[in-house]
């Protein structure tokens, strides 16, 4: 253990509803009815939940959906229209009393690493510890700073301006920064966007990496869906400033609420038809899916979201049929796109599945 | 084959040797002229002219009011910059423009305009009688150390607003999560990142205080205040003894210290060169309480009209007097000062002397500066990095040894010197390397790709040209040039030594009306370039606004694509 922090928080993989709430004024952020207007532009529109503390939440959302301004709301760099932000018990944010953003305990990491052009590694990491919110012995201090940058290892770089370092090293130095004055909560504004993708995967171990050792609060944005269900204790789905699902990554990709997270998240197939307790009838098709029964909204408006990989495809004349138009070779798996009368759908099956372009096929949904 | 590049030798050569001609021999001519003496080569020059107890004097008067006017140009230019670039004062538009004022008005007419607004017998200065407070006299170290600095407010102000803006907003963020107050992160991050701007731009109002002339010359000369600039100048049309030479020397000193301003001006603007592809924000970063903002804007807003527009008005009505300096009244009014500026033979020639050598100027800086700079980006060609190097500096000297070494060179070679011609090759040697460098910019901003597209799909060089390159860069190109267009019609500094009886300019009617007491006339010519310098820039200001619009216009299609495109995609068609 890098510093003594308690956070004997269980972070759940437990659905919202049911996680262990304890006292409500303690030891939590809590967002109350949110929302923000730029002009006749509602960003964010009643925006309420709440974060545990030590939780590691993600907020994933297309561009302009309010995930980043759902960020600096937290942040304190804007401040709501309506609503208010309480930070065990006390008000955080509201639309007339705003703690200021350097009063909050924060850490944050930017897309764009924020490194100061004119500052080394080292005294990016011990700017924090400078500020009067900082109650510590030079000791300490120098103690601290050692421990952060050793913590993303860059103690060999010390020494060395931005200018110098690479997107992953520039990276890991705006970790260090955001970490060193061990703050509860850590902002992250889509910290791996601007980095090449093998790096993307190694920095997420980081993170992770970062998350167990200081046991902060963090409140993620990303527009990644992968990444938000590799990191996430719960993932905070947003469109068009509203909450379409917040729940743990297992059930935001299984159970999907609406039809914008079952798309944009686990990549659905809309199936259109009626449903029948635990069967769903195709539209203009002779055929059943065998299923549990979808979200509300899916029932309501006669749809069964099927996953790409849930589709197996057959010659054997059962199930909807089609014709593959395009196959896309993977490696691990192969993608199909299949015709059908009324809509095309994406599959993906083992490699060892090969159709041809132009064949006939069955498309059925996987048991179970 | 080899005639060909026996050829291309040749050209290189013959291109060496014009640059040579034009740009570095008067330069050597002037460097020969201050080291020749009665006895043959030495420095006798410079020690009997350091020897003159003026001599000391100028220089210290230049010194005096370089610093102190440029502690005026960054201080406000500075200031302003911020106000603009982030915080949510409104009427920033208009801010800006009274910033930028001195820009486009030539800086012989502020100066006039002040010495109006500030007559003896004036209103202001009535007033302050009146109240028993002490008269202001513009005529003196204070007045030129105000008038120069307000006249270099812009120069300060352009580059520190740019860098503002560039500055990412997220650097100031990651100071406030750090636990720092927006005043100690303006401090620790923003200051220190927006500092070499800064310096650059004290360094180029500095670099213009030394330069310029017609501030102390309108408000020195009369007063037995003299600068290195007009110290120069009164030296070289003296013509006693050895004047010339003593003129060379002391230009020499002055050079010495503006191209060494210049090289460390380029390594500050260096220092910048990490935040160029940085795109401008605009948006506010300090929100003011209301109070405060209005405090700010409308205190901005007085003081910056009370620098150019209230002097401006002063003499424009003053042009309207029958005799300079009795009261604004009806019966005070009349029309004869415009009637003289728009019958009197000289003044028309001199109308038609500028506006000629203005569009000449032009399209000659556009044909020189774009083939260079098309040579310099694309080619990489030594000649054309060369060739800017000279014309960079030719425009580093100030103006006033610039026309100085034009005398001295070109009187050597008949029928230039005292003709039109010579303020031609003047005004066009001073202001390339403006063109050079936007034509540069414009070229930049022109990806090869665009060239080789065209090149791939069958048009020939000339259709390049004139179909892909000049509609993509015209707006730049157009912009550099509108500059020197400006600059060479209301110039006044070389024209003071280069022109000779019917090779009057603008400036220098204006200069020699004032130097002859003619207040009112210079008032009521100054009023009209006024006018038509503003006619020319509204219009250019049209232009580009509609051409703004216009371009605004297909980016909401855009959008709406996008829109209907992310509208499919949440479908999960």
């Amino acid at each position: 253990m890098l510093w003594d922090r308690e956070h004997d928080i269980p972070v759940g993989k437990v659905s919202d509803r049911n996680v262990m709430r304890r006292d409500e004024k303690n030891m939590s952020l809590k967002i109350d009815h949110i929302t923000k207007k730029f002009g006749n532009f509602t960003a964010l529109d009643d925006i309420s939940l709440e974060i545990q503390d030590g939780e590691f939440l993600a907020i994933l959302g297309p561009s302009g959906c309010g995930k980043t301004t759902l960020l600096r709301i937290i942040g304190g760099f804007e401040a709501p229209t309506e609503g208010c932000i309480l930070k065990d018990g006390e008000i955080f944010s509201s639309k007339d009393e705003n703690v200021p953003v350097e009063k909050r305990n924060l850490g944050m990491v930017f897309q764009s690493f924020a490194l100061w052009p004119h500052m080394t590694v080292r005294e990016h990491v011990e700017f924090p510890l400078n500020s009067k919110r900082c109650i510590m012995t030079e000791e300490e201090k120098r103690k601290a700073v050692d421990q952060a940058i050793e913590a993303v290892g860059l103690s060999t770089m010390e020494k060395r301006y931005p200018g110098e370092l690479s997107g992953g090293q520039k990276q890991r130095v705006s970790l260090a920064r955001a970490i060193v004055a061990k703050p509860s909560i850590l902002l992250m504004d889509e910290p791996l966007s601007a980095l090449d993708a093998e790096l993307k995967i190694s920095m997420r171990r980081e993170i992770q990496n970062i998350h167990k050792l200081t046991g902060a609060t963090i409140v993620y944005v990303t527009h990644d869906q992968s990444e938000a269900l590799a990191m996430a204790d719960r993932i905070l789905i947003m469109k068009s400033g509203k909450i379409e699902q917040l729940d743990i990554p297992q059930e935001v990709y299984c159970n999907p609420r609406t039809e914008f997270a079952a798309t944009f998240v686990s990549k659905c197939n809309l199936v259109k038809g009626k449903w029948l307790g635990n069967m769903f009838k195709v539209e203009n098709q002779d055929v059943v899916f065998e299923t549990e029964p979808a979200a509300k909204e899916f029932l309501v408006k006669g749809i069964c979201p099927v996953r790409p990989e849930e589709f197996e495809i057959s010659r054997d004349g059962n199930g909807i049929c089609g014709d593959i138009v395009n196959r896309q070779y993977n490696g691990r798996e192969i993608h199909y796109a299949v015709r059908t009368k009324d809509a095309i759908y994406n599959v993906y099956t083992g490699q060892g599945q090969v159709y041809n372009e132009g064949e006939t096929i069955y498309l059925r949904k996987k048991a179970g | 084959m080899k005639s060909s590049k026996m050829k291309t030798i040749a050209g290189r050569i013959l291109f060496s040797l014009a640059v040579c001609f034009l740009f570095i021999m008067p330069i050597l001519s002037l460097l020969r002229m201050s080291l020749t003496t009665d006895g043959g080569f030495g420095l006798q020059n410079y020690v009997d002219m350091l020897h003159e107890e003026r001599t000391a004097k100028a220089i210290r008067n230049t010194l005096i009011i370089s610093v102190a006017s440029t502690a005026i140009a960054v201080a406000a230019g500075s200031f302003f910059a911020f106000l603009n670039a982030y915080t949510n004062v409104k009427r920033k538009k208009i801010l800006e423009l009274l910033v930028l004022a001195p820009y486009i008005i030539p800086s012989y007419i502020i100066t006039l305009s002040w010495s109006s607004l500030l007559l003896k017998r004036g209103f202001v200065n009535t007033m302050l009688k009146n109240m028993g407070l002490p008269v202001i006299d513009i005529y003196t170290l204070p007045g030129i150390i105000l008038v120069i600095g307000i006249c270099n407010i812009p120069v300060v102000y352009l580059l520190v607003v740019g860098m503002l803006r560039k500055i990412p907003r997220d650097m100031e963020w990651a100071g406030r999560t750090s636990g720092y107050t927006p005043l100690q992160t303006i401090r620790k991050i923003t200051m220190v990142q927006a500092m070499p701007a800064i310096a650059s731009g004290g360094m180029l109002a500095f670099l213009a205080s030394i330069d310029n002339f017609s501030i102390p010359a309108f408000l020195g000369i009369s007063s037995g205040i003299p600068v290195l600039s007009t110290y120069i100048y009164e030296k070289a049309i003296s013509f006693g003894p050895d004047s010339f030479h003593k003129a060379a020397s002391l230009s020499v000193i002055l050079s010495f210290i503006a191209i060494g301003g210049t090289l460390l001006q380029g390594k500050l603007i260096k220092k910048n060169s990490n935040l160029e592809s940085v795109k401008e924000d605009t948006s506010v970063r300090y929100e003011l309480p209301t109070k405060w903002r209005r405090i700010l804007e409308w205190g901005s807003l007085g003081v910056l009209a009370g620098f150019t527009v209230v002097p401006v008005i002063s003499m424009i009505m003053s042009a309207f007097l029958k005799n300079y300096g009795t009261k604004f009244r009806p019966e005070n009014l009349s029309l004869k000062n415009f009637q003289f500026v728009f019958t009197n033979a000289g003044v028309r020639q001199a109308v038609v002397n500028s506006i000629l050598l203005a569009v000449i100027t032009c399209m000659v800086c556009i044909v020189a500066g774009t083939a260079t700079a098309y040579l310099k980006v694309r080619k990489n060609s030594k000649a054309a990095k060369m060739f800017e190097s000279a014309a960079a500096l030719t425009y580093a000297l100030p103006g006033i040894v610039l026309a100085l070494a034009m005398i001295f060179h070109w009187t050597v070679v008949p029928g230039v010197y005292g003709t039109v011609k010579i303020l031609m090759i003047a005004y066009a040697t001073r202001y390339v390397v403006l063109q050079i460098k936007g034509s540069t910019t414009a070229m930049l901003s022109v990806e090869p790709a665009l060239e080789e597209a065209g090149r791939v799909f069958g048009a020939g060089k000339v259709t390049i040209w004139r179909k892909i390159m000049i509609p993509v860069m015209a707006k730049q190109i157009l912009s550099s040039s509108f500059l020197i267009f400006v600059s060479s019609l209301t110039e006044l500094t070389l024209s003071s030594m280069l022109a000779s009886a019917g090779t009057k300019t603008i400036g220098l009617t204006i200069f020699n009306l004032q130097q002859g007491g003619d207040y009112s006339l210079s008032a009521a010519m100054s009023a009209v370039i006024v006018f038509i310098v503003f006619s020319v820039y509204s219009l250019v200001a049209l232009v580009k606004k509609k051409d703004e619009e216009d371009a605004k216009r297909p980016k909401v299609q855009e959008s709406s694509v996008e829109e209907v495109r992310e509208h499919a995609v949440g479908q999960g068609a």
